[in-house]
C-alpha cells in the first residue's frame, strides 16, 4: 500500500550532499540567518529520510507518484512567481522571494520557520525549506479592502520549483487573494512544491481562491498553513483541475475565540489523475467554528483520497466543527476513498462529518436525456451542478465563469 | 451544572474471585514448549499442532500495530502471561455435576435457575475450558453440533476443519496469531440446512485467575437456509496486574443463512480485550454482529463481515461506553466482493469522565461489483468535560454503480433536556441516566429481551456518581 521511495542504490540529485553544497555555493551571498534555516532543514530532511514505518498520513496513497527522486534539478528561474502589481507601501507590501531575498531579505527573517501543516509531507516541508528560491511575500495593514493575483508557473520536464510563501494579515485587513496555478505549456511536466504560511490577525478577513490547472505530467506539492487570531475569519476556495498528482494538505488553527475556518475545494479528475487531499481543522480555543466541504467529481481512472480530520482541544469548548466530502464517480475504474475523522477531547462542542460516494442520479440523467441532450453534455451539466455549491463562493462573476468552462472542457 | 472531578466508580461489582485448584497448568510465559504442552492435554491431531506451532511463529514475527493503534498496547507482558489453566478436561453434562465453588461463580454470574430452562444450550467457559454445557436434546436431535474447540476439531474434523481458520488467517494480525497458537475453549456450531433455532445459545466467558490469558476460539457453521443467534457473555473479577482476552470468532452463512452474534462485554477495568471477529457472508445470506461494551481496559474489536455472495447482507450495531481509565476502540469492517451487497454500521459511544471511545470503520467496494450499498452512523456523546472521542472511518469505493454514506456527530447532553428534567422533580444524576439510556435506546432494543434489561441496569450502575 505505501512504498518506501528511498532506495540507497539510486540517491538523487536533490538528496546528495554534492547537490547540496553546490546549491548553498551558488547561494552563499544570502544572509547567515537564512544560511542556518536551510541547514538545519537539510539536517532534519537528512535524519528522517530512511523512516521507512507505515504512516496513516499516507494511507491509501501511492507515495512512489510524489517522490522527488523523479526530478533531476531546481528550477532556477525568476519567473515562476508573476504578480499583478508588486507595492511597497505602509499599507501594502507585496513582492516575490526572489526579489526580497536580493533586496530585502529582513523582511521575512521573524517568519522563516513559521510551522507548515505537518499532515505527512514532512519531505517536501523540508526540501521546499533546504531550496526554496521563489514565492510571494504580502503583508497587509490598515482595513482597505484589497484584491490581489499571484501566478505560479510549474518549470519544465525534469524540474522541480520550490515556493516559500507568506501571508501575512495585521489586525482588521481584508484581502481576497486570487493564486493561479499553471504551467507554461502543455509539455511542462515537471514539479512544483508549495508552502505557504498565513498568519490572519485579529478581526482580519481573508478570502483566498486557489485555482489548479497544470499540465497532465506535472506533480503538484501544496502545504499550506492557517493560524487564526481572534475573531479572524477565513474562506479558502480550492479548485484542483490540473496535474498527474497532487498533494493537498490545509490547515487550520483556530488558536483565539471567535475565529473561524472555511475551506471549501472541488477535484475534476480524469485519465490517471490523482488528488491526495489531507486537511485539518484544529481548534484550540472556545467559541470557534470551522466548516469545510470537499467534492471530488472522478471519470477515467483518476483517483482521489479525502483524509480530514477535526481536533478539538480540551480547551476549546463550545465549538463548532463541520465537515463533509462527496465523491461522484463516473466510470468504473474510478475510485474515491475518504477518511474522515475526529477526535474530540471536549465535551460541550458540536462536530458532524459526513462522506458519501455515489454516481450520477440515474434519473436526473434519464430526464436530460430523454429531452435529447447527448450522455456526455447530460453528464457536464448534472456535474457542473454538483461542484456549483464550491464555485458559488467565489465572488467574481468571470473567475467562476472560468472555472466552468475548464470544467466543462474534462467532458470533452 | 454538571461536575467535571473524576468520578469514584465501585469496581467492587465485577468482584467475585475464587480460590480454584487447577489440575492443568501451562506455565508462565509463552514458548513452544507451552504450545505443545496445550496441544498434549488437549490430545490434538497432528495437523492442529502444526497449525498452532506455526501460528507461533507467525506471532513472534508480527509487530504490535502502534502505528495506528494506542501505544497502550506496548504494558502488555507477553512472558507473565498464564496461557493454560484448566480443571479437567470435559465439560460436565448436567448442572448438578458443576462443582459448587464454579456454580457460585455462575450463580453470581447471573445464568439464573429460571431462564435456563429457556435457553437451549448454555455452555460456560471457566478460564480456559468449558465448565459446564448443556443443550436441548431436540436440538441434537436436528443435527445441531454445540461443542468445545477441541471436542470441535476431534469429533467432527470433516465439517469444521474446512473453515477453521479460513475466515480469519493466522496472520491476519498479532492477536489473531497468538489465538492460534494457544486457542482453547470456545464453541463450535453447525447448524444443519434448512435448521432454525428459535431460541438463542448463550456462553458465558469468565476469567479467574491473576495474569492469565483466554484464546478462546469459536467457529459458528450456518448451513444453506439454517438460521442461528448465538450470545456470548464475559466479565472478570478485579485483579491487580493486568489480565488478557485475545479470541478470535468466525462465522461462516452460508446460502440464505442467518447468523446473529450478540455479545455483551463486561470485563474488569484490567482486561485488555483484543479480539478478532469476522464472518464469511454467502449467498443472500445475513449476518448480525450486535456488540455491547462496557468493561475492560482496553477493547480493539472491529467485527467485519466479507460480503461474498451476491445479495449478502451484514450489519453491525454497537454500543460502547468509556468510563474512567477505559478506551474502548471498536468499529466495524465491511468487505463487499460480490454483487448487490449491502452493509450497515450503526455505532453508539458515550464517554464519561477521562473515559476514549474510539470508532474506527473499513468499508471496500471494488470497480467490477454492481449495486452494492452502505450506510454507516456513528455518534458519540460525551458526558464530562475530560471526555474524550475519536472517530476514524475508512472509505473506499471504485466504480459508478455503488451508493456509500456516512455521517458521525459529537455532541453533549444538553443542559435543557437536563433543566427539564429536574424542573420536573428528577435528581440530575437520574436525569443523565435517562438521557443517556434514551441516546442508546434504539439499539439496545435490538438485543434479547434479558440483555437489553441487564444493560440498561448496567449503563445505569456506570452512570452512577458520574453527574450530581
Amino acid at each position: 500500500m505505501i512504498t518506501d521511495n528511498v532506495n540507497s542504490n539510486t540517491i538523487p540529485d536533490l538528496f546528495s550532499e554534492e547537490y547540496y553544497e553546490n546549491f548553498s555555493g551558488k547561494h552563499s551571498w544570502e544572509p547567515g540567518w537564512l544560511a542556518d534555516f536551510r541547514s538545519v532543514s537539510w539536517a532534519t530532511l537528512k535524519e528522517n529520510q530512511n523512516l521507512s514505518i507505515k504512516d496513516e498520513h499516507w494511507r491509501f496513497s501511492p507515495k512512489n507518484r510524489f517522490a522527488f527522486t523523479n526530478f533531476e534539478n531546481i528550477s532556477e528561474s525568476s519567473n515562476s512567481v508573476k504578480l499583478d502589481r508588486s507595492s511597497n507601501s505602509a499599507e501594502c507590501i507585496l513582492d516575490t522571494i526572489d526579489n526580497l531575498l536580493l533586496e530585502n531579505p529582513e523582511l521575512i527573517a521573524e517568519f522563516t520557520g513559521n510551522r507548515g501543516p505537518n499532515l505527512g509531507a514532512n519531505e517536501s516541508f523540508h526540501l521546499t525549506n533546504t531550496y526554496f528560491n521563489n514565492g510571494f511575500f504580502l503583508k497587509v495593514s490598515g482595513n482597505q479592502k484589497q484584491t490581489l493575483r499571484i501566478d505560479h508557473t510549474c518549470p519544465a520536464k525534469g524540474h522541480v520549483a520550490f515556493h516559500k510563501n507568506y501571508v501575512l494579515l495585521d489586525d482588521l485587513a481584508e484581502v481576497t487573494l486570487i493564486e493561479n496555478f499553471d504551467s507554461e505549456n502543455s509539455t511542462s511536466k515537471g514539479g512544483l512544491s508549495n508552502l505557504t504560511h498565513f498568519k490572519i490577525g485579529k478581526g482580519a478577513k481573508l478570502t483566498r481562491i486557489l485555482i489548479q490547472n497544470m499540465a497532465i505530467g506535472s506533480t503538484f506539492h501544496n502545504l499550506e498553513n492557517f493560524d487564526l487570531h481572534k475573531d479572524s475569519s477565513v474562506v479558502n476556495v480550492e479548485c484542483f483541475l490540473g496535474s498527474e498528482q497532487s498533494r493537498i494538505e490545509t490547515k487550520g488553527n483556530l488558536l483565539e475565540p471567535g475565529a473561524n475556518f472555511e475551506n471549501f475545494s472541488f477535484v475534476s479528475g480524469r485519465n490517471r489523475q490523482l488528488f491526495d487531499q489531507r486537511t485539518e481543522q484544529h481548534h484550540l480555543a472556545p467559541h470557534c467554528s470551522s466548516n469545510l466541504l470537499s467534492k471530488n467529481l472522478l471519470q477515467g481512472e483518476a483517483k482521489s483520497i479525502f483524509a480530514g480530520m477535526i481536533k478539538v482541544d480540551p480547551e476549546a469548548q463550545q465549538t463548532n466543527a463541520l465537515q463533509t466530502n462527496r465523491n461522484l464517480l463516473l466510470s468504473k475504474e474510478a475510485e474515491a476513498n475518504s477518511l474522515p475523522g475526529l477526535e474530540i477531547l471536549a465535551n460541550d462542542v458540536r462536530c458532524t462529518h459526513g462522506a458519501t460516494t455515489s454516481r450520477l442520479d440515474q434519473e436526473e440523467l434519464f430526464y436530460l436525456l430523454s429531452r435529447g441532450i447527448q450522455k456526455k453534455s447530460a453528464e457536464s451539466l448534472i456535474s457542473l451542478g454538483f461542484i456549483e455549491e464550491i464555485i458559488a463562493k467565489i465572488n467574481d462573476d468571470n473567475l467562476i465563469q472560468n472555472i466552468r468552462d475548464l470544467v466543462c472542457e474534462h467532458f470533452r | 451544572m454538571i461536575k467535571t472531578n473524576p468520578i469514584e466508580i465501585d469496581r467492587e461489582k465485577g468482584n467475585f474471585h475464587y480460590n480454584t485448584d487447577y489440575e492443568f497448568d501451562a506455565g508462565v510465559g509463552l514458548s513452544e514448549d507451552v504450545v505443545r504442552y496445550i496441544s498434549d492435554v488437549k490430545s490434538e491431531d497432528d495437523w492442529v499442532k502444526e497449525f498452532r506451532l506455526k501460528a507461533l511463529k507467525t506471532f513472534e514475527k508480527k509487530k504490535l500495530p502502534t502505528h495506528w493503534a494506542t501505544k497502550d498496547l506496548e504494558n502488555i507482558d507477553f512472558d507473565i502471561i498464564r496461557y493454560y489453566l484448566s480443571k479437567g478436561q470435559m465439560p460436565s453434562r448436567t448442572w448438578e455435576e458443576v462443582p459448587d465453588d464454579v456454580k457460585k461463580t455462575f450463580e453470581r454470574l447471573g445464568i439464573p435457575e429460571q431462564e435456563r430452562k429457556f435457553l437451549a444450550g448454555v455452555e460456560a467457559q471457566f478460564d480456559s475450558e468449558a465448565a459446564y454445557s448443556r443443550m436441548k436434546d431436540d436440538l441434537t436431535e436436528k443435527g445441531v453440533i454445540f461443542v468445545g474447540s477441541t471436542e470441535g476439531l476431534k469429533e467432527y474434523p470433516e465439517i469444521f476443519k474446512k473453515w477453521f481458520g479460513k475466515v480469519i488467517p493466522t496472520s491476519d494480525n498479532k492477536f489473531s496469531a497468538l489465538n492460534s497458537a494457544v486457542f482453547s475453549g470456545g464453541s463450535f456450531i453447525y447448524v444443519p440446512p434448512g435448521v432454525k433455532l428459535e431460541q438463542p445459545l448463550q456462553a458465558y466467558f469468565r476469567i479467574n485467575a491473576e495474569n492469565f490469558g483466554q484464546f478462546e476460539r469459536t467457529l459458528i457453521i450456518a448451513d444453506e437456509g439454517a438460521e442461528i443467534t448465538y450470545m456470548e457473555g464475559c466479565t472478570a473479577p478485579k485483579f491487580e496486574t493486568s489480565t488478557l482476552h485475545s479470541a478470535v470468532v468466525e462465522l461462516v452463512a452460508l446460502k440464505g443463512a442467518k447468523i446473529q452474534y450478540v455479545t455483551v462485554q463486561n470485563w474488569s477495568n484490567n482486561v485488555f480485550n483484543l479480539v478478532t471477529k469476522r464472518a464469511m457472508a454467502h449467498e443472500e445470506s445475513e449476518v448480525r454482529w450486535i456488540d455491547c461494551n462496557i468493561g475492560s481496559r482496553l477493547t480493539m474489536k472491529y467485527p467485519g463481515v466479507i460480503l461474498r455472495g451476491r445479495k449478502a447482507r451484514g450489519e453491525v450495531l454497537s454500543i460502547a461506553l468509556a468510563n474512567d481509565g477505559q478506551h474502548q476502540d471498536t468499529g466495524a469492517k465491511m468487505v463487499h466482493t460480490a454483487d448487490e451487497t449491502t452493509s450497515n454500521v450503526i455505532a453508539k459511544s458515550v464517554s464519561i469522565g477521562e473515559g476514549r471511545s474510539t470508532y474506527r470503520g473499513l468499508v471496500q467496494m471494488p470497480g467490477h461489483l454492481k449495486h452494492c450499498k452502505n450506510n454507516t452512523e456513528c455518534d458519540a456523546l460525551l458526558i464530562n468535560s475530560d471526555s474524550q472521542t475519536d472517530t476514524y472511518p475508512a472509505i473506499t469505493v471504485q466504480g459508478e454503480d455503488h451508493s456509500v454514506q456516512h455521517e458521525a456527530s459529537v455532541s453533549k447532553v444538553s443542559a435543557e433536556q437536563i433543566f427539564y428534567m429536574q424542573q420536573r422533580g428528577l435528581s440530575e444524576a437520574d436525569a443523565m441516566s435517562m438521557c443517556v439510556n434514551g441516546f442508546v435506546n434504539d439499539l439496545i432494543r435490538e438485543f434479547p429481551m434479558e440483555y437489553s434489561v441487564e444493560l440498561k441496569r448496567l449503563i445505569d450502575l456506570e452512570m452512577e456518581g458520574s453527574v450530581g
